[in-house]
């Protein structure tokens, strides 16, 4: 398959990709990996005129990370990276083992974590738990810049917020607070890879003392339009001891927040299933 | 849209191209250079045997550009081999019966390759997670896995 | 018996090195010196009238040198099957009516992909809709639209019949009346594809001396060369089929394809070399998937498990034409009757025409979604018997010196021996049932058979394999065969043949194959004969050559003939090792001493040699093979109760392969089709909405991965045996153990949750709502 013929840019700072894009508009893509975009070119889903590479600008692949601001992400930072990444191992570790399950090890080492928000699929591995860790996003443009959030970026299937002159230039998480912990559980669609049929991540923040849950934030993917937390049943859980009924009973009010396309009745099952199991690994990992 | 000259690094040489910029490195590999190894099985990112080694790490060619490949070490399956002396993992592949079709092959084995080159000794369920993206139809993967499972221990 | 040094032993492959240095060329990767690509245009409905093809703009368009539509043609049918009764129906470009989203309608070469697919989009064709149909009982219905007239020799008032299988034996409504049990089930097996790694391509190039080039991936080239020649109107010597390397073909690259003759034609148009080569989208939507059937069976048995009766009705939806559907019911009615033996037997298939695109063989051609029938049913009859699935299966089991229906006999039958030793070396009756008195768990492991028996070559043109074996003065030997090496391992075995009869090693030989201008004439690679057809032709060419070798060596050596060994290119008389004569002295003294003779070894083979025709597809008819491979497979799986995922965790195939001319290779064959029956049992499924494939990628259609391989233990039946100088009978290996597989995975999968599912693939939902109706979860 050939990827329909294009004009190539490759811009030395992010200042002259913005201006391009200020010029070419709606005709011009970013190219950041290209797992995704040359796929969707090659089925004729977009035809961009023009692509712009950010491969020629320095120092878009770092992570960065202090104990005020965070982490911080950098658009042509790849899975791998977050795979592998001491910090994001230790402090992050359900954002990297999310990571470790998305695509392959080929498209994990070409594929970036900014990429793949962009793509905006429901289904997306990372979306999930960057929701419960309430990640930002950076956006710029030629005249100015906006940070927003990442439940505010994902709007459709493969929608986004993301105004056709922006480049994301940073992810934004910020540092979770002492005794908490999140955890990530998935199943696959059929055999050991590919699209997660559901995909559920879990953030608890407890009580140091009591058995009790302070904070509760529920991400799931893959099952409705774009990925979304599950806010009904967080506040199940919010301010209770988590006891066997309370973490089935959030459970069940997860799966009926869901609206999904196809699979109905077994995506709601394993929707169920998936958060009990995230919620009692994520309590497991504090204790 | 013109042609633009460009430098690969293919196996330790310089080769010179004139390529458009949407042509895949794939498609220079098997259509410039003649170095037909790396396959089209999809075309999409799904199956592995378009996977070459870039600065040592296995990439899909498939989805990458020629013009953005200059400036680092590609390796192919061509490469592989010194002289007439194959590498442990060819020659352990052909020995247990590692091959049927062999569409698969040069992929699966430089994917291979890259993962002894980080971790000498992985178990098995690290070689196995390392080719999910590596499709074979022919083989159920068992051979491929004892043949990688003999090259890491170095047994002949 | 003497010691064998090749045949038996686990030899590597011939074309090792090539395939692990990437040197092979498969027909994607050849080039010719002014190349052209070829794209095909497709129909967008699924069945319409042509009123008008426009072709005038995409001509005028810079860079495209021939376009080609149904006119250009010598409208000359073709299909899978071509005999009297059923003759050929579909035509290489649509003529004046579509049956399939995807059929072909025009087809341009120009010099870059990018030119010739602009010029398919400026190609005007005019479509006339017609009311369309896609489930097969809905087409047999009498308001159906009629896709094609049902067959004249059809009785029954269905419509879109392509054709009809019946047969049977004794009385079965006598049968049923005397049974103690009588079972109806309805069992489904979904579509799904072949997924060969190497994507449909063909290389065609016209040469200047009126000789049609073509490479082409395929499974045999003879069967090409017939079909491109008849269609296109060329003499059969005038088509030139050679070998290429191919990437994977399981069934779905056997007959002719639209674009094998669009790339011919073209190429004749253009007076150049033209290559088209499909994507993998263009696979999934056009290409010929596997045969869907379904399965109603009714069986009735004695109180002890006995078999009485069977009455079998297999419904095929072969697509838009006939594809290989009327094949695909007469073989489901070898696949009910070759394992057990049956009193009394109805069958009836049919092939029914649907808008959907035509389907092929694939691995295992029916059955695999046959035995997943009869094997579930027999595990369903064991337990309302109260009898042990092994002790039923044992009771009913095919014998050797038993003569089937048709009056084939079953020449070393060692089914009663697979189901033992299986059973045994996976300790089946310890494990089976575990789970009926275990508490519950959230893991649960189940253990399940499944039986099958495949055919070992049959007749079907060309009929025949031949070989040369050809000495040469510096001692090494051309092994020149018709074969095709599809991945099978082909080359290998013959070479190891050559090797054994002429005690020369295996890097002593070159292979010379798969082309039909230069090789022998060879049954091809899709009919299960390679080992046993091509091998013998192969023997019997190799050991000629050895005879005239003993001539010269005998002369020179003043011995008996009888009296000679060789070994290591060498003549020896036996206990005399100092009077020997090497292969290149004997050659040299043959052409001084015998008027030139080089000695060049000929052999051929075929298989039932007295028998003048395949049997009847419609009534069984006539005898059908000389050897039945016959195997019991076990599959152990891990049921997660709470997502009703199933992982397949062991797999144990016994098998009666005759005799492995190589355990390696037959290994590799058993691995490859535990993981297509995995798939097939628990994921796979190409999806279809009105005739549109809705599944168009790897990404949809799921194969398994390197995570999902299976532990595959194998137990070697032995039931026959190579010995020099005699035709060897052996048994296929490439189709046979996916189905055995399947059916073993569901009745674990029954045996692990107590929900039987009667519908492939086994999905997790479908297990998940079976516990629920049952109240156990």
């Amino acid at each position: 398959m050939r990827i329909p013929k294009f004009e190539y840019f490759r811009p030395s700072s992010i200042e002259e990709g913005c201006s391009l894009l200020y010029k070419h508009k709606a005709e011009a893509k970013i190219l950041a990996g290209g797992t995704d975009l040359f796929v969707k070119m090659k089925k004729k889903e977009i035809l961009p005129k023009v692509i712009i590479s950010l491969k020629g600008i320095q120092k878009l692949d770092r992570i960065e990370w202090d104990d005020r601001g965070g982490l911080k992400i950098g658009p042509l930072v790849t899975h791998e990276a977050l795979v592998s990444h001491p910090i994001v191992r230790e402090k992050f570790d359900f954002l990297s083992e999310a990571c470790f399950k998305i695509g392959t090890r080929q498209v994990r080492n070409m594929g970036t974590l900014v990429g793949n928000l962009c793509n905006a699929s429901p289904s997306s591995d990372a979306s999930a738990p960057l929701l419960v860790l309430e990640a930002n996003l950076k956006l710029v443009h030629l005249y100015g810049e906006r940070v927003i959030s990442l439940e505010d970026f994902f709007v459709g299937p493969f929608q986004n917020v993301l105004d056709p002159q922006e480049i994301v230039v940073e992810v934004q998480i910020p540092n979770p607070p002492r005794f908490s912990a999140g955890s990530y559980e998935y199943i696959h669609k059929a055999s050991s890879v590919g699209e997660s049929l559901v995909g559920a991540a879990v953030f608890l923040r407890m009580d140091p003392k009591e058995a009790t849950c302070r904070e509760a934030r529920i991400g799931l993917s893959s099952v409705a339009p774009t990925p979304i937390r599950a806010k009904a049943a967080e506040r199940v859980l919010k301010e209770k001891k988590l006891g066997e009924k309370i973490i089935r009973e959030a459970a069940q009010v997860a799966s009926d927040e869901i609206q999904p396309r196809s699979r109905p009745w077994y995506r709601r099952e394993m929707t169920k299933v998936l958060v009990e199991r995230a919620i009692l690994q994520a309590m497991e990992k504090i204790r | 849209m013109k042609k633009q000259l460009i430098m690969l690094r293919v196996n330790g040489e310089s080769c010179e191209l004139a390529v458009e910029p949407q042509r895949t490195l794939l498609e220079a590999l098997r259509e410039d250079l003649g170095l037909t190894g790396a396959k089209e099985a999809c075309g999409t990112g799904e199956c592995g045997a378009c996977t070459v080694l870039i600065d040592g790490k296995p990439i899909l060619s498939c989805l990458t550009l020629a013009i953005e490949a200059q400036g680092k070490e590609i390796a192919t399956i061509e490469g592989l081999a010194q002289g007439s002396e194959l590498h442990p993992l060819q020659k352990a592949f052909i020995q247990y019966g590692a091959i049927q079709c062999a569409y698969c092959t040069s992929g699966m084995i430089l994917n291979a390759k890259s993962i002894l080159d980080e971790n000498p000794k992985p178990t098995r369920e690290e070689i196995l997670k390392g080719l999910e993206g590596n499709l074979c139809r022919c083989t159920g993967y068992n051979k491929i896995l004892e043949a990688i499972m003999a090259a890491s221990t170095g047994k002949d | 018996m003497e010691e064998l040094s090749f045949v038996g032993k686990r030899v590597p492959r011939k074309d090792g090195t090539e395939k692990a240095t990437g040197k092979a060329l498969y027909t994607v990767d050849m080039v010719l010196p002014g190349m052209l690509w070829g794209k095909i245009l497709r129909s967008p409905y699924p069945h319409a009238k042509i009123l008008r093809i426009d072709t005038s703009r995409a001509e005028r368009l810079p860079g495209v040198k021939a376009v080609l539509t149904g006119k250009d043609t010598l409208g000359i049918k073709h299909g899978f099957v071509e005999t009297p009764r059923y003759a050929p129906d579909q035509y290489p470009l649509a003529m004046d009516r579509v049956r399939y989203i995807g059929e072909e309608v025009a087809a341009v070469a120009a010099i870059d992909e990018y030119v010739a697919e602009e010029a398919l989009n400026l190609i005007q064709v005019d479509y006339e809709e017609l009311p369309a149909v896609f489930d097969p009982e809905e087409a047999m219905k009498p308001e159906a639209p009629e896709i094609h007239p049902s067959h004249p020799k059809v009785k029954e008032p269905y419509k879109n019949i392509g054709g009809k299988t019946e047969s049977g034996w004794g009385n079965v409504e006598k049968g049923f009346a005397e049974s103690f049990l009588v079972r109806e089930d309805r069992f489904d097996g979904q579509l799904r594809t072949h997924c060969y790694m190497e994507p449909q391509a063909t290389l065609a190039s016209f040469d200047f001396s009126g000789k049609l080039n073509v490479w082409t991936s395929s499974q045999g080239p003879f069967i090409k060369r017939a079909k491109l020649a008849t269609t296109l109107g060329l003499p059969f010597s005038n088509v030139r089929v050679l070998k290429a390397y191919v990437g994977g073909a399981y069934g779905g690259k056997v007959d002719l394809f639209s674009h094998e003759f669009c790339a011919s034609l073209l190429s004749i148009k253009a007076q150049r070399p033209v290559k088209i080569v499909c994507t993998r989208e263009e696979v999934f939507e056009a290409a010929r998937h596997g045969q869907p059937i379904f399965v109603e069976l009714k069986t009735g048995v004695k109180k002890d498990g006995t078999l009485v009766a069977q009455q079998v009705r297999v419904i095929n939806n072969s697509g838009g034409y006939r594809g290989s559907g009327v094949v695909v019911i007469f073989l489901c009615w070898g696949f009910v009757m070759l394992c057990y033996r049956i009193p009394n037997l109805k069958y009836e298939g049919y092939s029914v025409y649907t808008n959907n695109p035509v389907r092929a063989p694939q691995r295992g051609h029916g059955a695999p979604n046959l035995r997943f029938a009869v094997e579930s049913q027999m595990d369903m009859i064991a337990e309302e018997l109260g009898i042990d699935p092994v002790e039923i299966r044992l009771k009913n089991a095919r014998q050797k010196g038993d003569i089937l229906p048709n009056q084939d006999p079953v020449r070393n039958c060692g089914l009663v021996e697979c189901i033992e030793k299986v059973a045994g070396t996976t300790q089946f009756k310890e494990k089976y049932g575990r789970n009926r008195s275990l508490p519950k768990g959230k893991i649960r492991k189940g253990i399940g058979m499944g039986v099958s028996s495949y055919f070992s070559g049959s007749l079907i043109y060309p009929n025949a394999s031949a070989a040369i074996v050809k000495l040469n003065d510096d001692g090494t030997v051309s092994l020149i065969t018709g074969t095709l090496d599809i991945g099978q391992g082909a080359e290998t075995i013959l070479s190891q043949i050559v090797a054994e009869e002429l005690g020369v090693s295996m890097e002593d030989i070159r292979v010379v194959a798969a082309d039909t201008e230069t090789t022998p004439v060879d049954i091809g690679s899709w009919i299960s004969g390679g080992a046993y057809v091509s091998g013998n032709a192969v023997k019997l060419a190799a050991s000629d050559a050895r005879r005239q070798l003993f001539e010269v060596a005998a002369q020179e050596l003043e011995a008996n003939p009888e009296d000679l060994v060789v070994k290591n290119r060498e003549i020896s008389v036996k206990d005399s090792p100092g009077r020997s004569i090497s292969f290149t002295q004997a050659v040299a003294a043959s052409i001084a001493k015998r008027r030139g003779n080089p000695i060049i070894g000929q052999g051929h083979y075929r298989t039932m040699k007295d028998v003048p025709a395949h049997p009847s597809l419609a009534t069984t008819k006539g005898r059908w093979s000389d050897n039945y491979a016959f195997d019991a497979q076990v599959a152990e799986v891990e049921v997660d109760m709470e997502t009703g995922q199933v992982k397949l965790v062991k797999a144990t195939t016994a098998h009666d392969c005759g005799f492995p001319i190589n355990p390696l290779i037959v290994e590799g064959q058993i691995d490859g089709q535990v993981s297509m029956a995995q798939g097939h049992a628990l994921w796979e499924e190409v999806l279809m909405e009105k005739g549109e494939t809705l599944t168009t990628s790897f990404l949809d259609y799921k194969i398994p991965c390197a995570k999902d391989m299976v532990e595959s233990y194998y137990v070697d039946i032995i039931t026959e045996r190579y010995e020099k100088d005699i035709p060897y009978h052996t048994k296929e290996v490439g189709e046979g153990y996916v189905s055995g597989m399947v059916a073993a995975i569901a009745n674990a999968v029954y045996d692990a949750t107590g929900v039987r599912v009667k519908t492939l693939p086994i999905l997790p939902e479908k297990i998940l709502l079976g516990l629920r109706k049952k109240g156990d979860s």
